[in-house]
């Protein structure tokens, strides 16, 4: 029952959805007064250092371009960007940059806008939707602390630029979710629709594959046992968007796998993850060693995070640093500071003492105005 | 029994076939000689907004200096006088402008040689387009000539793809000559087709 009436007649919320609103109130003012905080820093510097961009491609830095290029053109047929003209827009996954484009395209609104509009939106969904898991699993009172850590991160910034970030935070923590709370068919949509958005997206499987295992156990699952056709269904799901995705870049250009081909462009080539990292420690310059410790981190929590027993959420974090730097360090603090698994790592290790909760706030807000600074003026270290 | 599982399998089933099928399409693509070259094999230096290494009939490349027509794998740096082959085969790959197809490669090679140390000889095959046109035993520097055969070029892009595979490759670091781990074969001087 929803509504109850009180000893005077008074019709009454019942507490839990008091306490819902209360959080979800919560979460919102969080996430909208992170964004103010980012966009009045990003204005200021933009103004500080002169760089005249209006306020719809004021975090339009680095790959912005490229989204650019999708929302307003889609893809191309052949590559001819960089001085060797061997680069193109494949290697950006379709679901941001198309429901960027088809938004534009419908409402009239530019399309820088519309990206703002989707990466902001989906940002703010994504902070009540980690809210409601970090509550689970973590209780209340530290889920607060896990939204405000993510919000004002120094890599929060990510999130409201015209990158995928936001929605592939969204998708993820949606998934996991919807998983962990038994809805299969709709954790593999989402799924479905991450890896529709970057190609580390299908790698969701295996987190959704250890949280399978936890609810039925291996005798069932084997068995497909009544009840596990949903797990089953979800996890086919989850490779929907990338295999979509390559049966159009077959029509398009005539190769399913242009978009990890293409990266031969960007000099990358696929190697030992862990060899690429300690070769980053070893010869790199700063930025590489920057990178490689923003590695190390990655693996560290993850190693933490699964043996306190949050292994799906250790997983993700190992493989969102692992397959990147199976490729190239570069980039890797992106990639690794904006997976929710180690914001809840971080409420985990500070659970039992809100004093260290608010010095870590305090010390993430001067960090995120030293990146938006950066970012702004397309530092080469927030690429 | 579940009235939703029957669907949910038929789903899954679905799925993979649809799954299977993009793969197979994955593993056929329908692209151009130099699109596979450069893209896919990863094995051309320089894709010349899909122009490739062009190359015009009788120009004499002098590889003491950098060049485009070296695949990426099998040479090491470039040195003077020419630059040395890296392991057990390498290409040279040069995408012919002209219409007529080539007839005549001629090029200047240096085995790696180390008689006193067991490698009296080298072991040159060389391909044209993956047809053998030739297997050379040498010791020592020479001028080489040889005849290729008649290939359309015009299915492939214009490109004239040159192997070249050594059964004796071997490293200085190994035969106790040097520190250098390079698996030599030949060092390629010079090199015409036409």
């Amino acid at each position: 029952m929803d509504v109850v009436q009180d000893m005077t007649g008074m019709t009454q919320v019942p507490g839990w959805r008091r306490a819902l609103r209360s959080d979800l109130a919560w979460v919102l003012v969080v996430g909208l007064a992170s964004r103010i905080e980012l966009y009045l820093l990003a204005w200021l510097f933009n103004l500080h250092f002169d760089l005249g961009r209006d306020f719809s491609t004021l975090l339009c830095s680095w790959d912005c371009g490229w989204y650019w290029s999708i929302f307003a053109h889609g893809y191309q047929l052949q590559p001819d960007a960089h001085p060797a003209g061997d680069a193109a827009n494949w290697a950006f996954f379709p679901l941001f940059p198309y429901l960027v484009r088809w938004f534009s395209q419908a409402s009239g609104v530019g399309v820088y806008a519309s990206a703002m509009l989707i990466t902001n939106v989906s940002f703010i969904i994504a902070l009540v939707v980690l809210h409601a898991y970090a509550r689970a699993a973590l209780g209340g009172p530290t889920a607060r602390f896990v939204v405000i850590a993510l919000a004002f991160s120094p890599f929060a910034l990510y999130f409201s630029a015209p990158y995928t970030e936001a929605l592939y935070l969204l998708l993820m923590v949606a998934a996991m979710h919807l998983a962990q709370t038994g809805r299969w068919v709709g954790a593999g949509l989402c799924a479905a629709a991450l890896s529709g958005t970057r190609n580390l997206g299908v790698f969701i499987v295996l987190p959704m594959l250890m949280l399978g295992v936890a609810q039925f156990g291996w005798r069932r699952l084997a068995r497909v046992a009544e009840g596990t056709e949903r797990f089953y269904l979800g996890l086919a799901l989850a490779p929907l968007g990338l295999f979509g995705y390559m049966l159009f870049l077959h029509l398009h250009v005539g190769d399913a796998l242009a978009f990890k081909h293409v990266q031969v462009a960007w000099g990358g080539t696929v190697g030992n993850p862990l060899a690429v990292i300690a070769d980053a420690v070893w010869h790199g310059d700063a930025y590489a060693r920057y990178c490689a410790v923003s590695a190390g981190v990655g693996l560290g929590v993850g190693v933490w995070l699964y043996r306190r027993g949050l292994r799906a959420e250790a997983l993700i974090l190992i493989i969102g640093t692992l397959i990147p730097a199976s490729v190239r360090v570069a980039s890797v603090p992106r990639y690794v500071f904006t997976l929710f698994p180690l914001y809840l790592a971080l409420g985990l290790a500070l659970r039992e003492s809100p004093r260290a909760q608010w010095l870590v706030f305090a010390a993430l807000l001067p960090l995120g105005g030293f990146t938006i600074a950066s970012w702004v003026a397309q530092k080469t270290y927030m690429i | 029994m579940n009235a939703a599982r029957p669907l949910a399998l038929a789903g899954i089933v679905a799925l993979g076939v649809f799954y299977l099928y993009v793969g197979l399409l994955a593993n056929r693509p329908q692209v151009g000689a130099l699109y596979r070259l450069h893209f896919i094999e990863q094995n051309l230096r320089e894709w010349n907004h899909g122009k490739g290494p062009e190359y015009r009939l009788g120009e004499s490349i002098d590889f003491g200096r950098d060049q485009p027509y070296l695949s990426r794998r099998g040479w090491g740096r470039t040195e003077e006088p020419g630059t040395w082959s890296d392991g057990p085969s390498s290409e040279v790959i040069l995408r012919i402008v002209e219409p007529q197809p080539p007839r005549r490669l001629t090029m200047t090679v240096i085995p790696f040689i180390a008689t006193t140390q067991g490698l009296p000889s080298q072991t040159l095959a060389v391909y044209a387009n993956d047809r053998q046109v030739g297997v050379y035993t040498l010791t020592e520097a020479r001028d080489m000539s040889i005849d290729l055969p008649a290939v359309d070029l015009s299915e492939v892009d214009g490109l004239l793809r040159l192997r070249f595979e050594f059964a004796r490759a071997n490293s200085p670091k190994n035969l106790g000559l040097s520190g250098d781990g390079r698996q030599l074969g030949i060092r390629l001087v010079r090199l015409a087709v036409e």
